[in-house]
């Protein structure tokens, strides 16, 4: 177990990381964002029932009405469903492959693994996302046929989005592990 | 060599990039700029001059007001067609012959053409006018009367704004198009076939034909072309003021600015030009490359 | 640095970029370039000596150029300042409104700002009283503007009503090892003269195709070789259909950077025909590969060579007959000097060294002046630009100004992550090549 430092994501959120290490070929960070505010959900809603409210006094529709609780009642599900990640990790075993999984709010979990025979290198990168410059990890996946090209890359944390450095912390221990093997 | 390094000694600077000189890089010497020339080759106008030139516009826009006012006065049966005709055929010969002898007058390089030539395309032009002028008659029925002044009356302005005022000797294919299109709408609103046909060929006698004259009268006797076109101008607004006192009115207005008024702003304003030259400019290529 | 050209695009103003940049890094600075995506080339890369340029993905509308609105690149732009703790902007080519964006939004963010121009312009047409307008705005408030000859400075000064004080004049360059003479490739039994141009209008393609046919009928050993591209290509194809001068006039299209000096070293005589030019960096790599330069007399190229290492012509085609007649003589009866000796002439005059240690210079002095704050700006604009493009662009600056102030709250400066430097005073790149950003030149765009 390390100790846990604050960090926040590009737009200024607090995450945070935790890394264990399991033994000195294995680790895990897991970053977590922190949960659905209920605030944030009574926002949301109020808008649109406001919106609906305006709707249904020009229209004199109750289906307005109830289209707008159905609306909300299924927005929310899809968001905690899909979108919406509570923690994203990152499990690196020494001569055995990464394993990328992240968990929504709903609880659905999506696992990827990638073998360490594909994998070229674990970077720091930079990319322009929206209208900002920002650093991110990534996974270079070798070429098949050529290993000294790069095929494609694998981002990691693409919800979560950390910043420089808890990206470092994350990046100097997966070296570690990779160099042992 | 960076800006404002040391004080600029005794050497004098040069204008050149290739020696290292004892002047900071943004050095400015007495000699920035010597190279610049205000207005070169600029024409001073006289003010005589440019309107003189400035008439064959007011000429123009007369010679479209003295259509429309034979229009309006066909249209209100206040001239039969017969004798517009007849008045048109009497013109035509008279302006053929005077055409004639001005051409006779200086020798053009090439090969004149016969009078025979001349008549065969009369014959068809009028034939063909006179065989289609029914046709042309109902051409329009079923555009609205509006939608037809409307188009005419932005055609005609596009032959004025299109005519070749510099050559107009064949006049532009443009223009001309532009003036018989405005003509053929105008002329289909007309009670009869013979009316129409009438219209067409003065169309033609004023757009066609008057301009190639009035350019001979140019070349050959210019006092007299500025003669002409006061006569025209004062016959356009006489016969304009005759059935639409406002209208005329309102050509006087455009003849006044077109010829007198803006000739004296464009040599007022010729002072206030500043035009600067140097040698940043593109080279001109002047001679003809085509010949290579 | 800003400009909408850069690589992979060719022509002068990427290499002075690239050049440029290339010795600030040596000298220990750090270099950053910002241009907009060239196709699939968008995103962070690194380039030699880590040098990093970022291809921003902006709307591209004519000639390379951006389109410009003013306001949406400001985002991007502010994070590159910001993260990359620019100090001084500089921006090149007045065609790039890239470039004219930048130095609006460093002057909204407070930062120096200097601005190369290359070209020269007209003052004749409405275009170019248009673009001349926009120019005086945008340079209305940069510190330092820097021309490549005299007479671009001229012009510029009256383009953007300048007060000359606060334009340097600092030449192009040529790397004297890339062009080197080697006389062995030439044809003893013919006189060759080389033409590399882009074959357009300005490059006076007419003037060449007019002068071939009459020294081609006068010297039957005269051969011509003209590399370029261009929509003029047509002119040239037809005089040599015309007169049947396949073998004598060879096209060879668009040359690579990399073989232009192996056309130039097989010629004789290097002929330049431009009709407008600010700098002409073709004649120098001519005559630095050893060969008798004949140009026409136009803009600044009299500045650019020493008299006894060019011969000029008036723009036409019997000056420049004349002109080629008499070099053709001097070639003959040997009296040239040799090619070696030119090379050693020229390769000194221009390097690119010295042209970031001036450069250097120019930065040095505008890093200590004020930026002028926004109320000045406003008054500055409105007396400098002219009662109304002054009042429109002080509304732009007052608008691009409370963009940035809603980009400040939206995305706070603290929240960016200043990038990791490759090169500059704390430069990682040549201690540990590949320690903390991705060594390897791509980058994907998310």
């Amino acid at each position: 177990m390390m100790e846990d430092e604050s960090f926040t994501d590009i737009n200024g959120k607090s995450i945070s990381l935790d890394c264990q290490s399991h033994s000195s070929l294995c680790s895990e960070f897991i970053v977590s964002v922190p949960k659905v505010s209920i605030g944030k959900v009574m926002v949301y809603t109020c808008c649109v029932w406001l919106l609906a409210y305006a709707v249904f006094f020009f229209t004199e529709n109750t289906a307005v009405l109830s289209s707008a609780i159905f609306i909300t009642l299924v927005g929310m599900m899809l968001h905690i469903h899909f979108v919406k990640v509570d923690h994203e990790s990152l499990l690196v075993i020494g001569s055995l492959g990464i394993q990328v999984s992240s968990s929504y709010a709903s609880g659905r979990e999506t696992t990827t693994f990638i073998e360490m025979s594909k994998i070229k290198d674990i970077v720091i990168n930079e990319a322009i996302y929206m209208h900002q410059i920002i650093y991110y990890l990534c996974v270079l996946l070798k070429e098949p046929s050529d290993p000294d090209a790069v095929s494609s890359v694998v981002p990691l944390f693409q919800s979560s989005k950390p910043r420089l450095n808890c990206l470092v912390k994350v990046y100097k221990s997966c070296q570690e592990i990779i160099s042992k093997c | 060599m960076g800006p404002d390094s040391a004080p600029g000694p005794a050497v004098p600077w040069r204008k050149v990039l290739w020696e290292c000189q004892p002047f900071p890089d943004n050095y400015v010497d007495q000699r920035f700029l010597e190279e610049l020339r205000r207005n070169e080759g600029i024409r001073q106008y006289r003010y005589w001059a440019v309107v003189k030139e400035a008439g064959f516009v007011g000429e123009r826009l007369s010679c479209v007001a003295i259509f429309i006012t034979i229009w309006l006065y066909i249209e209100e049966g206040l001239l039969s067609p017969e004798t517009l005709l007849w008045t048109s055929l009497v013109c035509a010969l008279l302006g053929y012959g005077l055409h004639q002898a001005l051409t006779s007058q200086v020798e053009s390089g090439c090969e004149p053409r016969t009078r025979l030539a001349d008549l065969q395309s009369a014959t068809i032009f009028l034939s063909f006018t006179f065989g289609f002028s029914p046709v042309l008659k109902t051409l329009t029925e079923s555009v609205s009367t509006d939608t037809v002044y409307a188009m005419s009356a932005f055609m005609l302005l596009a032959h004025l704004v299109s005519f070749p005022y510099a050559h107009p000797s064949p006049p532009g294919s443009f223009s001309l198009n532009a003036a018989l299109f405005a003509s053929v709408c105008l002329a289909s609103r007309l009670p009869g076939a013979l009316h129409t046909f009438a219209m067409l060929s003065c169309a033609l006698l004023v757009f066609a034909l008057w301009p190639c004259l009035l350019q001979r009268l140019r070349e050959n006797a210019p006092s007299q072309f500025t003669g002409v076109c006061v006569g025209v101008c004062i016959g356009g607004v006489g016969g304009l003021g005759s059935q639409w006192p406002g209208g005329a009115v309102l050509l006087a207005l455009a003849l006044w600015s077109v010829t007198l008024l803006c000739p004296l702003l464009l040599v007022k304003l010729q002072g206030q030009k500043d035009n600067i030259q140097g040698p940043w400019d593109e080279a001109e290529i002047h001679e003809d490359l085509s010949h290579f | 640095m800003v400009s909408d050209f850069f690589y992979p695009n060719m022509g002068g103003v990427e290499s002075h970029i690239y050049q440029l940049s290339q010795c600030l890094i040596e000298k220990g600075h750090k270099v950053v370039i910002v241009t907009h995506a060239y196709g699939r080339r968008k995103g962070v890369r690194h380039l030699t000596n880590g040098l990093k340029v970022y291809y921003l993905p902006l709307q591209v509308m004519y000639n390379q150029s951006t389109a410009t609105t003013c306001f949406h690149s400001l985002p991007l732009m502010r994070c590159v300042f910001v993260r990359e703790r620019i100090t001084v902007v500089h921006a090149h080519s007045s065609f790039s409104a890239m470039g004219h964006d930048a130095l609006f939004h460093a002057k909204t963010m407070g930062l120096n700002t200097v601005f190369t121009d290359h070209s020269l312009f007209g003052f004749a047409d409405v275009s170019s009283v248009l673009t001349n307008k926009l120019l005086t705005v945008s340079l209305c408030d940069t510190n330092h503007t820097v021309c490549v000859s005299y007479t671009s400075k001229e012009n510029t000064v009256l383009r953007a009503a300048l007060n000359p004080e606060i334009v340097s004049v600092i030449p192009n360059a040529v790397d004297p090892t890339d062009f080197t003479p080697d006389p062995s490739q030439r044809l003893d039994d013919r006189i060759t003269i080389v033409v590399i141009s882009r074959l357009v209008y300005r490059k006076g393609i007419d003037l060449l195709g007019g002068l071939i046919p009459e020294l081609c009928l006068k010297h039957p050993d005269l051969h011509f070789l003209i590399g370029g591209e261009g929509p003029k290509r047509l002119v040239l194809e037809e005089v040599r259909e015309k007169y049947q001068l396949h073998d004598r006039v060879r096209l060879l299209g668009a040359l690579e950077h990399k073989d232009v000096r192996g056309v130039l070293v097989q010629g004789h005589i290097f002929l330049n025909t431009s009709l407008t030019e600010a700098f002409c960096m073709a004649i120098l790599e001519g005559a630095s590969c050893g060969l008798q330069v004949v140009s026409t007399r136009v803009g600044g190229i009299p500045e650019v060579l020493p008299e006894e290492l060019i011969t000029m012509c008036e723009p036409n085609v019997r000056a420049l007959c004349a002109g080629l007649e008499t070099v053709i003589a001097r070639q003959r009866s040997g009296s040239v000097p040799s090619p070696a000796s030119i090379h050693a002439r020229v390769q000194n005059l221009y390097t690119w060294r010295n042209v970031a240690e001036r450069t250097e210079k120019v930065y040095d002095r505008v890093a200590g002046e004020e930026v002028l704050p926004l109320d000045r700006r406003l008054r500055r604009l409105r007396a400098h630009c002219g009662p109304v493009a002054g009042s429109i662009f002080a509304f732009v600056a007052v608008l691009d100004f409370l963009f940035l102030l809603l980009l400040q709250w939206w995305v706070p400066d603290w929240v960016m992550d200043v990038a990791v430097d490759a090169t500059g005073p704390h430069g990682l790149w040549r201690q540990v090549p590949s320690s903390k950003v991705g060594a390897h030149s791509k980058s994907a765009v998310k």
